[in-house]
């Protein structure tokens, strides 16, 4: 093999706003060994780079923006860009990651990661032309929405073939349900990222790139990449995300009795399903779309052609971002409703899950009177209100009027209001949940109290547990064929999930393409992915090793933040027994809950009792560094 | 993915700016503009001529072994831009499809040679948007 770097580019892009010094750095070799790409190269950064207590919005925070190593070649599924940074109080690290074509674009421009600290003295954009780098006023964009940004950028730079990232008016303003919206359709939704841009002043980064992406092993990864996509595209599961993304799951979970209606008020069984199902939604798609190098194109650009919303276009309306959280969760049955308040989102970089989750809170509390129209400036809150909900979102990005109290999400909006408006409110680590009933859902529940980011399915939500698996499949890989929703018996199943998702994570693969869905690829096949392309040896094991090496450091850097196995837990309305729709009463058994959530720890090799890392599980994974801060912080707690 | 697989069997690299065939994406409508040789289709002729308009740019076109030729056995307009060519880029800027562009990482002109008549690109193309086949209105 020729001498170099293989898969990776090597070099990272390190702005300082505060500054404006802008340089190309060596990507550390033990870094990209160890960490792979994505995630794993974030979570190592943020761990060295910030000191413990740091306020998200100060100067000393750093953004990262990462690709995989496999991003930018032929690989199936390499667009994912992971972004992260510190962010709000009991989430701490705040991770997300998204496809389209801006992580791959970054690889061509000749980076692996870009670092961004400090903070500018006024609203800019960075500018990525290759190995010309500038940051450039956006005063005249600060307002603006993500669309309007993208074009205006676009106009500016004299180019269409630019991939930008920017954060609308609810990033500007520091809300927590801010995002970054890349390719005005695909959000790095998660965790409030967009905030922190804004805190810095950022509006936008935009990048072209014109070099090409080197691998150890081309032919061998053509024809192997080849071979994937041949088994992708035959697999059930192809067809069904070709045609309609994941919007199938919405009646599935209804006739289940998995989604939680208005606020965990009923599950399922609620009567405006059928009228925002696939079917209804995918009448108004045009066309697939799809990230860069992936056979799968499970998004649509979507026209509605009449009605109020006549002329509205769009991308990618999903189960989990626009039927669940716009629809069941506000009881929204207008098909053309979701599809505008999808692109109302995005526009405004409004996170499609946490937004509308906090609003359905607050339609509870008008409901239940806890609110009146004279608190919501004059809006009914009422289950269903399309225009309530249009009004709720500019406001809410905005933080005008009653948006400013929901603004820092749904336990500081019931801090704020009292007359027992918490006992609404679901938490997880003070995220707002919604969506799922995981009372029925025990993995996910699991999952939910257990991962990086809380609440959040794609940490690893066991979808086995609604779909089911080969009995003999379950039995080798997870000891158990009791896959049941409601069984208890799920550490292991979980555990197995969230690894490779994190590892897809890492290495910048989107989870689409894995078993974790029912597609083919798991450990094994992002193993040989990522020998092809960087020359290194790899295997199943290997690659799981690393995502448990990054789900260590994770899980440090939340420890040295505070956060223990007290936290997590699910709290609130989430946690009553479900009033309404199917299994009426039923509720978690928290003492099995419990045992479970031991075995989990066990498993992972932290303290059953407090939840942190055990040093011998640190050392283990080479992270003898961090197995000596814990033990220090750990003595000084005691102190 | 048709332009990763076309990089890198032109180039033994991964690169969207070095494919010789390309997509052009708007989404805010939803469209894509796929870039690509049409090898001498109608549509491709200059007014009056029974040339393509990008060999009927090339000025040197009447030269002996011109850089910009069609080969008819294989249907191909071949592009040999080291032999004899100035690369004034006349050739590039008469196509109406965008399909002759400059190879970065080469620093020179390139275009689609339908890989001797296997196009890789056709070949992951899983939706079947590129298809490899002779049109009606080919010479």
């Amino acid at each position: 093999m020729p001498e170099g770097i293989f898969g990776w580019k090597g070099k990272v892009l390190e702005i300082d706003l505060s500054s404006g010094r802008i340089a190309a750095e060596p990507l550390d070799e033990s870094l990209r060994t160890n960490y792979l790409g994505g995630r794993g190269l974030n979570a190592r950064r943020l761990y060295d780079l910030l000191a413990p207590g740091l306020d998200p919005f100060s100067e000393e925070n750093v953004v990262l923006f990462t690709t995989g190593p496999m991003a930018g070649t032929l690989a199936p599924g390499n667009a994912r860009l992971s972004v992260a940074a510190k962010t709000f109080e009991k989430i701490h690290l705040g991770i997300s990651n998204v496809g389209g074509r801006f992580g791959p674009e970054l690889k061509f421009a000749g980076y692996d990661q870009i670092l961004i600290r400090g903070k500018a003295d006024s609203p800019v954009y960075l500018w990525i032309d290759d190995g010309k780098v500038e940051l450039r006023s956006a005063t005249h964009l600060w307002g603006k929405d993500t669309w309007e940004t993208e074009a205006l950028i676009q106009e500016e730079l004299g180019a269409r073939n630019v991939q930008i990232g920017s954060i609308g008016p609810a990033g500007e303003n520091l809300t927590r349900y801010a995002c970054i919206i890349f390719n005005l359709h695909r959000a790095a939704g998660e965790t409030g990222l967009g905030a922190i841009l804004g805190s810095k002043n950022l509006k936008a980064i935009a990048v072209r790139g014109t070099q090409p992406v080197e691998v150890a092993d081309a032919e061998a990864l053509v024809r192997y990449s080849k071979e994937l996509i041949q088994r992708i595209v035959k697999n059930d599961f192809y067809s069904l995300i070709a045609d309609y993304g994941t919007l199938p799951g919405a009646t599935f979970y209804d006739m289940m009795g998995y989604l939680a209606v208005k606020n965990y008020g009923q599950a399922g069984d609620w009567e405006g399903t059928e009228k925002i199902g696939a079917v209804q939604i995918a009448k108004y798609f045009r066309k697939p779309v799809a990230c860069f190098g992936c056979p799968i194109h499970c998004s649509h650009h979507f026209r509605i052609t009449e009605g109020p919303f006549k002329g509205e276009e769009g991308a990618k309306p999903e189960f989990s971002t626009t039927q669940v959280p716009f629809g069941a969760c506000l009881g929204v049955d207008d098909p053309e409703a979701l599809l505008k308040f999808l692109n109302v989102a995005n526009r405004l970089g409004i996170n499609t899950r946490e937004f509308p989750y906090i609003l359905s809170v607050a339609m509870d509390w008008y409901e239940n009177g806890i609110l009146t129209i004279e608190d919501t400036d004059g809006i009914a809150l009422e289950w269903g209100n399309v225009d309530a909900v249009l009004k709720m979102m500019e406001k809410g990005a905005r933080r005008e009027g009653f948006g400013e109290v929901i603004a820092d999400g749904s336990e500081a909006a019931a801090r704020r209001i009292g007359k027992g408006a918490e006992r609404f409110v679901s938490s997880c680590r003070g995220v707002q949940c919604g969506g799922e009933e995981v009372k029925v859902l025990i993995g996910t529940a699991l999952n939910y109290v257990t991962a990086t980011i809380p609440a959040h399915v794609e940490e690893g939500m066991p979808i086995v547990e609604i779909k089911g698996l080969d009995a003999q499949e379950a039995l080798s890989k997870f000891g158990t064929d009791d896959l049941d929703p409601l069984s208890y018996n799920k550490a292991r199943v979980t555990a197995y999930y969230q690894d490779l998702c994190l590892a897809c994570d890492i290495l910048g693969v989107c989870k689409f393409f894995t078993e974790w869905t029912g597609q083919e690829m798991s450990f094994q096949e992002l193993a040989r992915l990522f020998e092809t392309s960087t020359g290194i040896p790899a295997d199943g094991d290997s690659i799981r090793r690393a995502s448990h090496r990054v789900r260590n450091v994770e899980r440090a850097f939340l420890v040295r933040e505070g956060i223990t196995r007290s936290d997590d837990v699910l709290t609130g309305k989430v946690t009553e027994p479900i009033p309404k729709g199917q299994r009426v009463g039923l509720t978690l058994d928290r003492e099995r809950f419990r045992k479970l959530c031991d075995e989990y720890y066990l498993l992972r090799g932290w303290d059953v009792a407090t939840g942190i890392p055990l040093p011998a599980t640190l050392c283990d994974l080479g992270l003898e560094d961090i197995a000596r801060d814990l033990e220090r912080s750990k003595l000084k707690g005691q102190s | 993915m048709c332009e990763m697989a076309c990089s890198v069997a032109k180039t033994g690299k991964f690169s969207s700016r070095s494919s010789r065939v390309w997509i052009e994406t708007d989404g805010r409508i939803g469209k894509d503009l796929p870039h690509v040789c049409r090898q001498n289709v109608k549509a491709c002729r200059a007014p009056g001529s029974p040339l393509p308009r990008c060999m009927a740019a090339c000025p040197l076109l009447l030269e002996p072994d011109p850089p910009i030729s069609w080969d008819e056995t294989s249907g191909v307009v071949q592009l040999r831009p080291r032999r004899s060519c100035p690369e004034c880029l006349a050739c590039a800027e008469a196509c109406r499809f965008g399909a002759i562009r400059i190879d970065p990482a080469e620093g020179r002109l390139v275009k689609c040679d339908l890989c001797g008549g296997d196009p890789e690109c056709v070949k992951v193309c899983v939706t079947e948007a590129i298809r490899h086949e002779r049109g009606q209105d080919h010479a």
